[in-house]
């Protein structure tokens, strides 16, 4: 039972899935929509025995990001698709937890071709992956702490990371590092981070699709269930950090977002506690 | 996917899915009441981890009953004689079974643990082995008073008729989830000597919420359900949620390590051609 997806494509090569995140464009929009239909393809695809290795790329120039020069006002997303309306506190919460979940949880190595920039929701899905090949320039980062970085004139702001970077962030690469990243959502680049042991590898562009092939290609060589209970072993600590970090920033996070919103609506400043 | 009369058109061959308002009922349909087609497709572990996780996504529902689909049975294993024959032999250590139920098996504990809404057991009959696992990872749970309830895996075909005649490692969910519901000493004594209880034990113990006699038993599950769904629907949702934070702990710590020790004593016996073993050198 293969369902069609609107923001995003799965596309099957033998026993590896491709899966194209915000198709066709990578545009801003679209975001809504895959974050619906992004945990549904990835349970379809837990469930797809014929699948050993799962890819996840973006469309365009991004890879996933929930902010960009498209969108200027840096608090839309969140007031326009969370904080105006209760239901979709809800739906973005369970979303966000069954997409880490899932990832995680999977039989099957995933990698991430991190074709472009990966900034929020991007970087966790980035990082999450179990191997994680990047286009050297691109930004890695978390922007939760710095949602004021790509428009000009706007008041720093912020919320807390809730959508998976304060548990992934201090496995990639130590805590006071994370620390330093999630606190202040310093941009980073994949190069910086491919430095810091943080991910896999980070190439030129022209290289990207040449070298997650080649990962592809050497895990599809390995024994199938080997493989596969390989993945389940080594992910259970990632599966306890979820567990001991993600409801609390998630519940944080949209907490959060309404001192946030108050302080651009000129109500009472949000550098004081 | 609804169809006109309510029930789910899905691919879950081993259970029926009905809807009443906001509540999804998940029965189990017992193996005997499938065609050769369905229970050659049917694996009630995936089927659980796949309903459950389309049934979180569908925010139509707030509240799960799971129960069996035949009075006085909710889910028991294979017979003994099943485990002891040639035919059972050859099909049990099959990878690419090994593999299905394994799978499936942290599929649905996983599923159960995760989803953010409350499922009542509806005890309606004998709940053996993984039957009891499931039992227990439900949020509330109704029994009737005489259903038979054990974890056979250790029972050296005590648990007449069921389980095989050697032991195994109680991997499907009791080993995780017992030893929330009992005491220690209890707990051990439950999966290490396959001690049966019956419902109106486990009541009378403080492990299950109600034990109840049959005909009384969907008047207790409807009161609970039509309570649970005059709550706020979002305080729910996550009073479930994070309640369930250490059963989902629990689980990473330990059923991956109980399937895996069932799937190694399977092949030990049969290296031991079926004989099982009483000392460990």
């Amino acid at each position: 039972m293969q369902q069609e997806f609107g923001a995003l494509r799965v596309e099957r090569r033998g026993a590896a899935a491709t899966v194209h995140m915000m198709w066709p464009d990578g545009r801003i929009e679209r975001l809504r929509q895959f974050h619906t239909e992004f945990p549904i393809a990835l349970q379809q695809l837990r469930d797809d025995d014929e699948i050993r290795v799962v890819v996840l790329r973006g469309c365009g120039e991004r890879f996933l990001s929930a902010v960009g020069r498209e969108r200027p006002d840096p608090l839309g997303a969140p007031k326009s698709a969370v904080l105006s309306d209760p239901m979709n506190t809800y739906r973005a919460i369970r979303e966000t937890a069954e997409i880490l979940d899932t990832i995680v949880s999977m039989e099957k190595p995933v990698i991430a071709m991190v074709n472009g920039d990966a900034l929020g929701i991007g970087l966790s899905i980035a990082l999450f992956c179990d191997l994680i090949v990047a286009r050297e320039d691109v930004l890695i980062t978390d922007l939760h702490m710095a949602i004021d970085l790509f428009t000009a004139g706007l008041p720093p702001t912020g919320v807390v990371p809730g959508d998976g970077g304060t548990v992934i962030l201090p496995l990639q690469m130590g805590l006071a590092k994370a620390k330093e990243f999630l606190f202040m959502g310093k941009p980073v680049t994949a190069k910086q981070l491919a430095e810091m042991g943080a991910i896999n590898a980070a190439v030129p562009a022209s290289e990207l699709e040449v070298a997650v092939e080649e990962y592809v290609k050497d895990l599809l060589e390995r024994p199938a269930w080997a493989l596969a209970w390989t993945k389940v072993a080594v992910n259970k600590r990632l599966k306890q950090h979820l567990t001991l970090y993600q409801d609390t920033a998630m519940a944080f996070e949209t907490v959060s977002m309404r001192a946030a919103q108050a302080k651009l609506e000129g109500g009472k400043g949000i550098s004081h506690l | 996917m609804e169809r006109e009369d309510g029930t789910v058109a899905t691919d879950y061959p081993g259970l029926l899915v009905e809807r009443q308002g906001q509540v999804a009922t998940v029965r189990i349909r017992p193996i005997s009441e499938l065609s050769r087609e369905e229970a050659a497709r049917a694996d009630v572990h995936w089927e659980l981890g796949r309903v459950f996780s389309d049934l979180r996504g569908d925010n139509s529902v707030r509240v799960i009953v799971l129960t069996g689909g035949k009075d006085g049975l909710f889910l028991t294993p294979p017979l003994t004689k099943v485990y002891a024959s040639d035919e059972g032999r050859k099909w049990r250590n099959e990878p690419a079974r090994h593999w299905k139920v394994f799978t499936g098996i942290i599929r649905c504990h996983e599923a159960m643990a995760s989803i953010e809404k409350p499922i009542v057991a509806r005890i309606n009959g004998d709940a053996i082995g993984f039957g009891s696992s499931l039992m227990l990872a439900c949020d509330l749970i109704v029994a009737r008073r005489d259903a038979r309830i054990a974890d056979m895996h250790m029972g050296m075909a005590e648990v007449e008729p069921y389980g095989p005649p050697y032991g195994i490692v109680p991997g499907d969910g009791g080993l995780s989830l017992v030893p929330l519901y009992l005491t220690p000493a209890k707990a051990k004594e439950y999966l290490m000597l396959a001690k049966e209880y019956s419902g109106e034990e486990l009541a009378t113990m403080g492990v299950i919420n109600y034990a109840v006699a049959p005909q009384e038993l969907d008047r207790v599950v409807d009161d609970i359900v039509s309570r649970l769904l005059k709550r706020s629907a979002f305080a729910l949702a996550w009073t479930k949620r994070v309640a369930n934070r250490h059963i989902v702990e629990q689980l990473n710590r330990t059923l991956d390590a109980g399937a895996a020790y069932e799937l190694v004593n399977f092949h030990q016996i049969e290296k031991m051609e079926w004989v099982d073993r009483k000392n460990l050198d």
